[in-house]
């Protein structure tokens, strides 16, 4: 049983400022971290290798700086970790380089985030299903395996929608399937000595520029200053005040 | 060709008014998809040119419907494809995108077209950042959240085209077993005129009180963060105001103790007056309100609810 979980390498948004004169996001001296939901499908993937036993690989593309964040999901207990150096362009052409990889590493289930934190889009996972020709099970908030079957919960708008699939297939999971452990400092340090697996576009068999193959391109991106009136009422008769300008909006 | 579809029928409405105005400013025509000969009808009178129609699939299988709008967008050459963002629509665009080999944007809140080329609004870097994006090859995907613009109305008088077209679904390898109900308590959050929401500052499960006291005096709703639905479960998820839970639109949201992380203000950013009382001046939330307190939730709470019941 071979479970590959993608993660990314994402700049830590909680810690993002603008830039107060031009309106764009000041990037510089941002951290990076593992997005959030992708430590979710992690755990789970360990979750399954500790109750039946399984090979856990992860995978994250990016620049070199995405082998930091596969060192701590080796901390966490994967088993093998590959990093597919590449530039990010869009969701299109990104994914064609996680799919060329994922094919390359070998998998029964393939677990993934909802979506990231930076830029939420959700579009990955289905990209990667797609390509890889596989069914996708989306919102996992409950995975239980059996005789090479996986039945999933759901969690969507209506309900929870409970799915069964064959093997091999593509779940991406909610923030509330589990709680990520923090690895202990003795596997921080074991993790340190685990290899990762370095790839280059060539040696996923990816030829020619890729910045050709992009679909959508970025215009403009900045921070729109706010529409709202922003008035914080201070004193003691702060709450009247409020309370006079409701009555005036309920009224009318 | 414009082509709108979302399996929500209340999504569908919206996006045709959106749909209508694209096609209208582009000199083209908006078609979508029905089921029924009668509600082909119907989508026409809510501005359809063209209303495709089919066997409807039995079950909403995402693949299933990448095969079928995929194969409408081969052979009909649609050049803008938009999705009604619900859960089903955003695991579905991508993948039409990705059998098209074309781009896809999630969660659009603003679409205009020139010279054909569609050009979205969408919020990134945790809400912080609105990008601009415009696409490089067609067909150009977009999903739109639900309750982005407002429903289409209908026009009896309107006519346009029924088009047969012949769709068989494969197997897909997956197979719905069920729908399991989540906890409710029947309310409708996002028909409310008036929501008070209450998230972390509200300390316990009881102190709710305070925050449906103060809905109360106003006859409005109670509405609640992710951590209070998800996490505590102190209320059902039908409370639940934010980009998993429920998108609202009320006159007047007032947030107690809510600091505003961006999943929240996606389900709340486009409400009327928007109010915050939270004990921590820095909190996001008082980036997007109208009028704030910086103040103990459990003093100005009470108080308030008392000087609105007069």
């Amino acid at each position: 049983m071979k479970v590959l979980v993608c993660i990314k390498h994402v700049l830590d948004v909680a810690e993002l400022k603008i830039d107060s004169k031009t309106r764009a996001p000041v990037l510089a001296g941002v951290p990076f971290k593992i997005s959030d939901f992708d430590k979710n499908a992690l755990e789970e993937a360990i979750k399954i290798k500790e109750k039946q036993g399984a090979d856990v690989s992860v995978l994250s593309m990016g620049p070199e700086r995405v082998k930091e964040g596969l060192k701590e999901a080796l901390a966490m207990g994967a088993d093998e970790a590959f990093a597919a150096i590449s530039e990010s362009y869009d969701t299109l052409v990104d994914s064609k380089v996680l799919a060329k990889a994922i094919e390359k590493i070998g998998f029964d289930l393939v677990l993934c985030g909802e979506a990231s934190i930076d830029s939420y889009s959700g579009q990955m996972a289905p990209r990667v299903a797609e390509r890889l020709e596989i069914p996708q099970i989306t919102y996992a908030q409950k995975i239980s395996l059996e005789d090479g079957k996986v039945t999933v919960e759901r969690d969507m708008e209506d309900g929870i929608e409970v799915v069964e699939a064959n093997l091999p297939c593509l779940i991406s999971v909610v923030k509330t399937i589990n709680e990520p452990r923090l690895p202990t400092i003795m596997q921080i340090l074991a993790a340190s000595k685990k290899a990762t697996t370095t790839w280059s576009l060539g040696d996923l068999g990816i030829e020619g520029d890729l910045s050709k193959e992009k679909a959508i391109v970025v215009i403009e991106n900045i921070s729109p200053p706010s529409e709202r009136k922003g008035v914080v009422f201070e004193g003691d008769d702060a709450v009247e005040q409020l309370a006079k300008v409701l009555v005036k909006e309920i009224g009318g | 060709m414009i082509f709108v579809f979302s399996e929500n029928p209340d999504v569908e409405l919206e996006l045709l008014t959106k749909g209508r105005e694209l096609a209208e400013k582009a000199g083209t025509e908006l078609s979508t998809l029905s089921f029924s000969e009668d509600g082909a009808n119907d989508l026409i009178k809510y501005g359809a040119d063209v209303a495709f129609l089919t066997e409807k699939p039995p079950e909403f299988y995402s693949e299933v419907y990448t095969d079928l709008i995929a194969s409408l967008a081969e052979k009909y050459d649609l050049d803008t494809i938009l999705i009604g963002g619900t859960k089903r629509g955003k695991e579905t665009a991508p993948r039409i995108a990705t059998r098209l080999e074309v781009g896809s944007a999630p969660d659009c809140f603003d679409l205009d077209i020139e010279d054909g080329g569609l050009i979205v609004k969408r919020r990134v870097y945790s809400g912080n950042s609105v990008a601009t994006e415009k696409y490089e090859k067609k067909p150009q995907v977009a999903t739109v959240p639900p309750m982005t613009f407002e429903k289409a109305e209908k026009d009896e008088s309107r006519t346009g085209k029924i088009e047969k077209f012949e769709f068989t679904a494969k197997p897909v390898g997956k197979s719905i077993k069920g729908l399991k109900e989540k906890s409710k308590e029947g309310i409708k959050i996002e028909d409310a005129i008036y929501v008070v929401s209450g998230g972390r500052g509200v300390k316990a499960k009881g102190d709710f009180s305070l925050i449906s006291q103060l809905a109360e005096a106003i006859g409005g709703e109670v509405g609640c963060s992710r951590p209070i639905a998800s996490d505590l479960k102190w209320l059902s998820e039908d409370h639940w105001v934010g980009l998993s839970g429920h998108k609202v639109k009320p006159k007047i949201y007032i947030a107690c103790g809510i600091s505003g992380q961006v999943q929240h203000l996606a389900g709340m950013r486009d409400s009327g007056t928007i109010v915050a009382i939270n004990k921590n001046s820095d909190a996001p939330i008082f980036k997007v309100a109208d009028y704030g307190i910086v103040g103990d939730l459990y003093k100005v709470v009470p108080k308030l609810a008392e000087l609105l019941k007069k």
